[in-house]
This record gives C-alpha cells, structure tokens and sequence, in this order.
C-alpha cells in the first residue's frame, strides 16, 4: 500500500470562549490519514465537526480556534511550525474547494486569470501559463472561451468546475471537499462528482469529501468514515460498512437516508439531539440515544478498535450482525 | 428574593459590559433629573437680576451672571426643561412619522413606495432654516413653531432607514407565511415587521433627540424662538445680543453650550454599543488574532475506570 | 372519483425581466400552462431543481404571486384573483409549511403566539376564555412538542431545528386544513429528524384526509412518501402519475436522466463505479 499522503492523529480542536459562550471542543480526538489517490467520505449531520476538521488542516480557523495533535503531510510533521506550518499546505499540496466556492469568485476578473492566479509562482513563462489555464478547464470539462469570461456570465456548476479547477491549479496532491456539491442540482452534482472520480483516477489525486449527504458520499468514496459529536465514530471501506455498519450510529444513519425506490415504511429517526458540545462527555457521546447502549457505555468513551469490515470502529457494543438490506 | 438578586445581577452585568451606553443613559439621567425637577434645585430665578452684568464666576455664582445680571447656572438648570422637551417631542414626532413612512414604503413596494418616497426625498430637500424664517415670519416666532418645524423635517432619514430594513424583513419566512395565511396587512406590519425594527428605531430615536436639541439651539440663536424661552438656545443666543464677548464673559456663553455638547455625546455614547455598530466590527477570522496550535502529540484519554 | 380538492389548471406565471441591452419588457415565464389535481387525502410530491416553477407554483396557491393565465380552485371555488377579505375566508383551508425552520418563525413571538397566529386571523374561538389556549396546546401535543406546557413559553431560538417545523406545522394544524403544501419541509434539517416530521405529515393524512403537497428537490424522500409524483422543469410539468410508475418507469428523457443520476445508497450506480 502507498505510504500515507496525510496522516491525521488526535486532533482536538477547541474554541475558546467569547462574550458569554463556554469553551466548545468541537473535534475530538479525531485520528485518520489518506494515502495518495484515495477517497475518503467525512460523513456527519451538522455541528459532527467535519467542516471544522477540514479545515483546521489548512489554519483556516477562526482566531480563537485551539488546534493540538499531530498533523503529518508526507511525512513531516506541520503542527511543529505552529500555525504558520498549516498556512504553509495551501497551496503546496492541499487544496480546498468549499461549498459557496462558486460563489467566492472575483466577479470583475476574468476566469483565466483567477486561474493563473492560483499556479505556483515561477517556473512558468506567459504562453506556459495560459496553455496551462487551458489544459485545467479542459480537465474540468470546460471549453477554452470559459477563460475570457467573467463568474456571472456562468451558471453555478460551471462556476464550480472552475472552483475545482483553481484548486487543482495549485498541483495539489490531496484535495478536500467541504459540501463542495450541497448547493447544485442533482444533475449537475452527479457530473461534478463524476467529475472528481475521474480527477482522482487519472491524476491520483486524493480527496477528502465532507457532506451530510450520505449516498453521495457512498457513490464516490472509497473509504468511509462517520463523525458524531466531534468524533469518528467508524471508518473503513465504503462498501463493506454500507454492508453492515458496525457503529449503531452509522447504521441509523444509512436506515434514516431514503434509497430511490424505498418506501416511508423503511425509514427511521433517531430520537434526541447530539449534545452540545461544551460538556466534557465521560462516556460516548452516542449514548443517550443508542439503541443499543449499556451501563458501561456511560461510564467510559470507547477506545477506537479494529473493526470486522477491516476499519475501526469506536464503540463497546458493535453490530456485528448484517444490517438489513 | 433572589430572583430579584438575580435579574439585579444580571442587569449590573450587562451594564459593565456595555459601559459606554450605561455612562451615556447615566448622564442623560442627570440631565433628566434637571429638566423635571429644575425649578426646585435653581438657586434663583431666571429673571432674577441678582448682581450687577457679566460678573464673573464665584463661590456665590459658579457660573458668574450674564449681560442681565442673572445667575448663570440657574439659567442653565431650568434651560435643561425646555431644551429636552423640544428634543423629545420634536423626536417623537419625527419617529412615529419617519418610522411609519418607512414601514409602509418598504412593505408594500411598488406604487406606495414610489409615492412615499418622492414625497420623503421633497421634504428632504426643505432647507430647515429658511424655512423656520419664513414660520417665524408668518406667525411669530414661538417655542411651538419650533418644535413643529424641527419634527416636520428631521423624519425623513428615519424613512429611508427603517424602509431598507422593512424591505429586508418583509422577504422573511414568517412574514411569508403571515400572508399565505391571509393576515391582513396592517396585523402584519404591527405584529412582525415593526418587532424586528425595534433596535433600528431606537438607535435612530436617540440620535434624533441629540439632532433636536442642536436644531433648537440653532433655531434660538438666529432669534427664530421667542426671547421669553428660557432655553439653552436662547442663552447662548442672549450672550451674543448682549456683546457678552467682547466684555470677556465667556461664561455666559460656554455652560449652555457645553450643555448641549454633553447630551449630545451621551446620546452618541448610548448608541455606540448598539448591536449594529457591533456587527460592524471585525469577524474574528479576519483579525488578527491567530489560532492556538499545539504540535505535541495528545496523551493517550485517561481511561476512567 | 370525488371532485378534487385542489385544481391547478394552465397556470402561467410571469416575472418581468428587464435587460440593459433591450428596450423591450420582456417577462419570464416561471409556470408555464401547468395543471394538475389533488384529491382529499393523497400525498403529491413536486420534484424539480431550482427554477422549475415548483416554489411560485406554492405562492401562487396562497396568492402571494399573481397568475398571469389560468385558474387555482380550491374545493371548486376559485382562488385566484381574489380581494383580501375573501381570500381569507376561501383560502382558510389550505396552510403551508415552510422550508427553514431558522427563518419561518417570528422569533419575537412564543410558540403559542405563533401557533395561535391563524386562530386569531381566522377569527376562531375567543380571547378571554381559553378556547384559543387550549387548541394551541392540543396541537401542541399532537405534534409532539410534548408536554405543551413546556413549549408554549418558549421562543424560537430555543428550540431545535426539528422543533421548530413542528411548531410550523402545528401552527397550520390547529385550523384543521384540507390542504397542506409543504415548501422543502425538511431539506434544512438533519437526516437523522427527517422521518419523524414527514412521518407527521402522513399522520395527519391518513386520520383527518388531509392532503399533502410536498415541493422538494429530494427525490428519494419524495418518493418514499408521496402517491403520486410530478416532475417539474423549467416551469412546466414533464411528467406526473403514480410514484412507481415515475420512478420505475420514466418516460419523459428529463425524468429518465434525473432518476439515472441520483445516487443510489445499495444499489450499483451506474456510470460511476466505485474504486476497489
């Protein structure tokens, strides 16, 4: 197997607090890494903390955000740096696209030159450059008189291609996705993100792709990994944790998603609310509304362990029989 | 009890944290105090001539006699009366016709607003002063004319404010379905649009009384007001008519006026907290503040057995 | 078959679209001759992307657009075109559910304020004796915020997202409507709160008939509710009948496409197979 491209462990972000607000810890403990090419699903309802671990990857939190861990990209450790470490990545191995990407374009420069902009600065004469610009639309899909144009004469998914094209601009070895298809419609979500697969196939890229939206997740990604209350609570192959989900978390999760063709009967909710995230939680996080909880599931959080599906799985009481199909 | 002790707290809380509002009410309070309860706290009248012209200030006087021989400070004091009434009603005028404009226009659009607007941007246009000249000229100069002319012209940015604002809330969900509901419109500009402009109108209320009371000021100096006012206004404008300056007799002049510099910085200072000019001020993420990052691996979670 | 409860027929919806380069007023049309029927407790969803006409079509019902053509009745009587004051007593039996539980509700008024907003504009039960008070709390048990004494108090921003559509919805049930139309009535919530808000939804239509419109652009959610389907695109009906017909078997090539590219969680999707 590759050695890993990025390896992520222990990760607590914290948010100290302002006005009146107490002190959040919003990841908690979260250990994951990606190796080159691969896909990796971040799954999670709001507040799991998926965004937040995206981006506290590349320094781009909030001032009062605290970051501790070990944060490794191709073997070197970047939290050593401090912060500087992490604004360090952008732009030299890891890009981002995020969910109003196509919204944060320049409106009054031109798409190629918000392409050049994004290239790594030199190496590269004029005629270089602008082969360059083309050569990245045509990887997105996009003709070559897209880079004359301005945002607003292109509609949202083209606008987005041209996210995506920014970020790969920057030759990037691993990029992360946050929502980066939430705000298009369904047929043009399904020709970016075949879109992404084929990027991630013909350029072993590695992706991180964050979103709420669990079957999208499912059809692009080769790993999954789901996030409850700051943690990940499973991680492992797709397929096999789509098979039988080994956290009663994930399994309710893929029970609540609706599957085209599936009817009202089959589908459930999961009663209560994620707890907020100031309170220190001795126990899993999950407990209060797990079907499956037990005493000691209060007592203390579960270590994360070696899963039937070749994954982990962080919790005392896994599912270990097949969830219904 | 201690409910009350809590909300007492609370309130002492809330007051810390927002101190330049809780000085600027603190010394609106003062100012208030005064105007109600001026004539039992001046030691004398304001036409009580108790020594000779522009004696300076002494122990007897602290703020000396002008040009009549009256008591400076008693002037002040009991100007405090009418300079704050004029202010508030002046304000409140203005705010009932600035706010209403603004609601109207702003939730109904179209025809209406376009009517409403073309008749904001004439009286807009009213020069305040000329038009105070020719009241005065008309029908007298009063204290009446005054507050009329001050309520008629200041509304018109309260309009404009409060429309933008109405407009923005009237895309909101809840209006929404206020009228897929079928409310009529009047429930639905009282019940849900006006709550939302509270804060709005209030800051806008405030800055308005300042406004007033330098327009009052104003007006009384070019001698618009009737000389029997006892007004800020009308003293600083006394001292001019009596040549108080070129007698030396700065301190017929600089209490009133300092008067109205104070209140109107309270008012200022009330409104400065306000939670618009808060979400003005910069988000966090582009200060320049950077997060915490500590690279030593975390120690293995104490397992609590 | 009884007469429908709801009758759309060749709506068009005109907005005025004005472009610097032109003189000319040209206006786009958002509803584009669109009909379409709803009996007395069946389920329709309309599916369609952004800009399909599904939302204006969900004003125009509550007539807070203007139909350029065509008619909207409402048990036989027509809805459309109407003075306030006989809308309020026509259109009394249709109430919406909006899409953000964050926005649709006053946040300056308490949930019973907000739930007892239609018995006041409707003029049903009466102030001083409690009437009005204890329906709020009947529908507030009934959709679950329970026990109502808990909830009546509260404002808004305490509440959860979930909560806060069952106040929504408890505000449109406690005049007893024949007719909901729900505008995205869950794309703003957790999938996990989902199914307990739409399984509310189906509730009310299977004990007192209710109809149910739901507006989404969540296929797999409105096909594991609905009867029937309608699939919008760009103002105009392309295709409706029954959901496993739409589904299973589209015959118009948008409905073919949409159902091709929605992502599929069990089933192997095609076109994207998955890396090993």
């Amino acid at each position: 197997m590759n050695p890993p491209l990025l390896e992520v462990a222990g990760l607590d972000v914290f948010y100290a607090p302002l006005d009146e607000e107490p002190r959040r810890h919003i990841v908690r403990d979260v250990s994951f890494s990606v190796s080159t090419g691969q896909r990796l699903g971040l799954v999670g309802e709001s507040g799991a903390g998926k965004s937040t671990t995206l981006y506290a990857l590349l320094g781009l939190l909030p001032g009062n955000a605290e970051i501790s861990g070990r944060i490794a990209f191709e073997g070197v450790d970047v939290l050593a740096a401090g912060h500087s470490g992490l604004v360090a990545l952008r732009g030299h191995g890891i890009a981002l696209v995020t969910q109003s990407a196509m919204n944060a374009l320049n409106p009054v420069h031109r798409i190629g030159r918000q392409l050049r902009e994004a290239m790594p600065s030199g190496g590269r004469g004029r005629a270089a450059r602008r082969a360059r610009v083309d050569e990245l639309l045509d990887r997105v899909g996009l003709p070559p008189s897209v880079a004359r144009r301005y945002p607003h004469e292109l509609s949202g998914g083209m606008r987005q291609r041209v996210a995506i094209a920014i970020a790969l601009a920057s030759e990037p070895k691993l990029l992360l996705a946050d929502e980066a298809t939430t705000a298009l419609d369904t047929v043009v979500q399904a020709r970016v993100v075949e879109l992404l697969h084929e990027l991630c196939t013909e350029l072993d890229l590695a992706i991180v792709f964050a979103s709420h939206h669990l079957a999208l997740v499912a059809q692009l990604c080769d790993t999954l990994a789901t996030m409850y209350a700051g943690r990940i609570v499973e991680l492992g192959p797709t397929e096999q944790i789509r098979d039988e989900p080994q956290h009663p978390y994930t399994r309710l999760l893929f029970e609540a998603t609706p599957d085209l063709g599936e009817r009202k009967e089959h589908l459930r909710s999961i009663p209560g609310a994620p707890p907020p995230l100031s309170d220190v939680l001795p126990g899993c996080s999950f407990e209060p509304r797990c079907p499956r909880a037990v005493e000691g599931c209060r007592v203390r959080n579960p270590a994360v362990e070696p899963a039937s599906h070749g994954g982990e799985v962080a919790c005392l009481r896994p599912e270990r029989v097949e969830a219904h199909g | 009890m201690s409910a009350i002790a809590a909300r007492a707290r609370a309130t002492l809380r809330l007051a810390n944290r927002r101190r330049a509002t809780t000085i600027g009410i603190l010394i609106l309070s003062v100012f208030a105090f005064l105007a109600v309860f001026g004539p039992l706290i001046a030691p004398y009248g304001a036409h009580e001539q108790v020594g000779r012209p522009f004696e300076p200030p002494s122990s007897a006087h602290p703020f000396g006699l002008d040009g009549g021989g009256v008591d400076v400070l008693s002037l002040v004091i009991l100007g405090a009366r009418v300079s704050l009434l004029v202010g508030i009603v002046a304000t409140a005028v203005s705010i009932v016709i600035g706010a209403g404009v603004g609601i109207v226009a702003g939730y109904f659009g179209g025809l209406v607003d376009g009517v409403l607007m073309r008749i904001t941007d004439f009286f807009l246009v009213v020069p305040v002063l000329p038009l105070m000249v020719v009241v005065a000229a008309v029908w007298g100069p009063s204290l009446f004319h005054v507050m009329i002319v001050i309520g008629a012209l200041l509304w018109t940015p309260v309009a404009r404010v409060v429309r933008a604002q109405a407009l923005a809330v009237r895309e909101r969900g809840f209006v929404r379905r206020a009228r897929a509901m079928g409310a009529s419109s009047g429930r639905i500009m009282w019940v849900h649009v006006l709550p939302q402009l509270r804060g709005l109108i209030l800051t806008n209320t405030v800055l308005m009384i300042a406004q007033a009371i330098m327009a009052e000021a104003a007006l009384a100096f070019l001698g618009l007001e009737s000389a029997q006012v006892v007004s800020w206004g009308t003293q600083i404008s006394h001292a001019f008519s009596s040549a108080s300056m070129s007698a030396g007799a700065w301190w017929a002049i600089v209490p009133a006026g300092l008067c109205i510099a104070i209140v109107v910085l309270a008012c200022n200072l009330v409104v400065i907290d306000s939670g618009e000019a808060r979400a003005r001020r910069r988000p966090l993420h582009l200060s320049r503040r950077r997060p915490r990052v500590t690279a030593q691996p975390k120690a293995l979670e104490e397992q609590v057995s | 078959m009884s007469a429908p409860l709801l009758a759309i027929r060749e709506a068009r919806i005109e907005y005025p679209v004005r472009k610097a380069s032109s003189l000319r007023r040209r206006t786009q049309r958002a509803v584009d001759d669109v009909s379409l029927e709803l009996g007395a407790g069946e389920f329709v969803a309309i599916v369609g992307e952004s800009g399909s006409g599904k939302t204006s079509l969900a004003n125009a019902i509550f007539g807070l657009v203007p139909l350029a053509a065509g008619e909207i009745s409402l048990r036989g009587e027509r809805i459309d075109h109407l003075s306030a004051r006989r809308a309020r007593r026509l259109r009394r039996g249709a109430q919406m559910v909006l899409q953000d539980p964050y926005d649709s509700l006053d946040p300056t008024l308490t949930v019973a304020e907000i739930v007892a907003e239609p018995l006041i504009v409707y003029g049903i039960g009466s102030r001083g004796d409690g009437s009005r008070e204890r329906l709020v709390d009947e529908v507030l048990e009934s959709v679950g915020l329970s026990p109502a004494t808990d909830f009546r108090d509260r404002h808004p921003h305490q509440l959860s997202g979930g909560q806060r559509q069952r106040v929504g919805i408890a505000a449109c049930l406690v005049v007893t409507p024949d007719l909901l139309v729900a505008d995205e009535p869950v794309s703003m919530l957790d999938v996990s709160v989902r199914a307990g808000i739409l399984d509310l939804l189906d509730r009310q239509r299977q004990e007192s008939e209710t109809a149910i419109l739901m507006i989404t652009h969540d296929l797999p959610t409105a096909a594991a509710y609905c009867d029937r389907m309608v699939v919008m695109k760009d103002g105009a009906v392309v295709e409706q009948g029954p959901v496993a017909q739409v589904v299973e078997n589209p015959r118009d090539p948008y409905t073919v496409e949409l159902m091709r590219v929605t992502p599929r969680l069990r089933q192997e999707t095609r076109g994207v197979a998955r890396m090993p």
